[in-house]
């Protein structure tokens, strides 16, 4: 049913897909399988048998101290771990917003620039490349890492550039130090910069951008937004409102 | 802090998973934060409250998933 899901938006069509997923419902489903493992490789395999590469978030968030890219485990949910797991795996180096591929173009995360969102990072390398993002069972208005690019390249005042002292290393060899990200600010008295993308979502909703079958609402959702397609609306959203994707109208003068 | 019977009983749920060590931590940690709750095992922890203390648990709802984040407001969505 799921694989007739992905045909019905599309998912067949681009080369690399960028998968979100919540599987609050189709969890319900766990019990029909042996193992989570099975669970997961029955939602991806239809993806991975017609030679996609999929792209997930491995984010571990490791601000200091030691990142192996080998064995640092993640701190996201079920399908970011399972990924971890599969045989010819490829992980990107950077220790607090590391991501995790596989598949025939799996290697395009590997030595990836120091900017977790800027100058090459994995958002830059899927630009061009017949990406696209995939939802399943999370709905598209509960986020999207790649508005933190938009906001990196946009030059968003609420945030501010940090680097980190972690130590990243594969297996026994190191590899490099010093990377950065993008982050909210913290020194700003009564801000905290939430990120909000209800607004964004509804403009990619009625520009035509999302194909979707199933619903938000009890998170059925199977929902599809070209790569470029999207980063381009969402850096023509930016330049309209930079206040956008926060739930401020803070502007740093 | 000692748990009360009932906290005990859901506390279960994590130390089934985890071992016994979790309940050292269990009433300070953010559950996803920590990594100790996907979206499946919050599956499996609303068939588990449902068994045990006869909730019905709506997890599209975002207030019950922000409630089961942290063990004191998972303790008022399960038998308070």
């Amino acid at each position: 049913m799921i694989a007739e899901a992905y045909g019905a938006v599309g998912a067949y069509d681009p080369d690399i897909i960028y998968l979100y997923s919540d599987f609050r419902t189709f969890g319900r489903h766990l019990e029909e399988f042996p193992t989570r493992a099975a669970f997961c490789d029955a939602l991806v395999s239809p993806l991975l048998q017609r030679g996609k590469t999929l792209v997930m978030t491995a984010f571990t968030y490791t601000t200091e101290g030691r990142f192996d890219v080998l064995s640092t485990p993640t701190k996201l949910g079920v399908l970011n771990k399972w990924i971890l797991a599969q045989p010819g795996v490829c992980r990107s180096e950077h220790p607090l917003f590391s991501y995790a591929a596989v598949g025939p173009q799996a290697e395009l995360v590997l030595n990836i620039g120091k900017s977790a969102f800027g100058h090459d990072s994995v958002f830059t390398r899927l630009l061009g490349q017949r990406a696209a993002f995939l939802h399943v069972g999370r709905p598209v208005w509960m986020g999207n890492t790649a508005l933190h690019h938009v906001e990196h390249v946009g030059g968003a005042t609420y945030r501010t550039h940090k680097a980190f002292r972690t130590e990243v290393y594969r297996g026994a060899a190191f590899v490099a130090s010093d990377y950065s990200a993008f982050l909210r600010r913290i020194d700003v008295p009564g801000e905290a910069f939430t990120f909000t993308f209800r607004e964004a979502a509804n403009l990619l909703f009625s520009r035509g951008l999302v194909k979707q079958v199933g619903t938000d609402a009890d998170l059925t959702n199977v929902s599809l937004l070209w790569y470029d397609d999207t980063l381009a609306a969402l850096h023509q959203m930016f330049r309209a409102d930079t206040t956008i994707f926060i739930d401020s109208n803070f502007i740093q003068y | 802090m000692a748990l009360t019977e009932q906290e005990q009983r859901l506390a279960r749920f994590f130390v089934q998973r985890e071992g016994a060590g979790v309940v050292e931590i269990i009433t300070t940690v953010d559950f996803f934060q920590q990594g100790l709750l996907d979206s499946l095992d919050m599956v499996g922890l609303a068939v588990f409250i449902e068994k045990e203390f006869k909730r019905k648990l709506d997890l599209t709802d975002p207030v019950t998933m922000k409630a089961m984040a942290r063990f004191d407001s998972l303790c008022t969505l399960a038998f308070g």
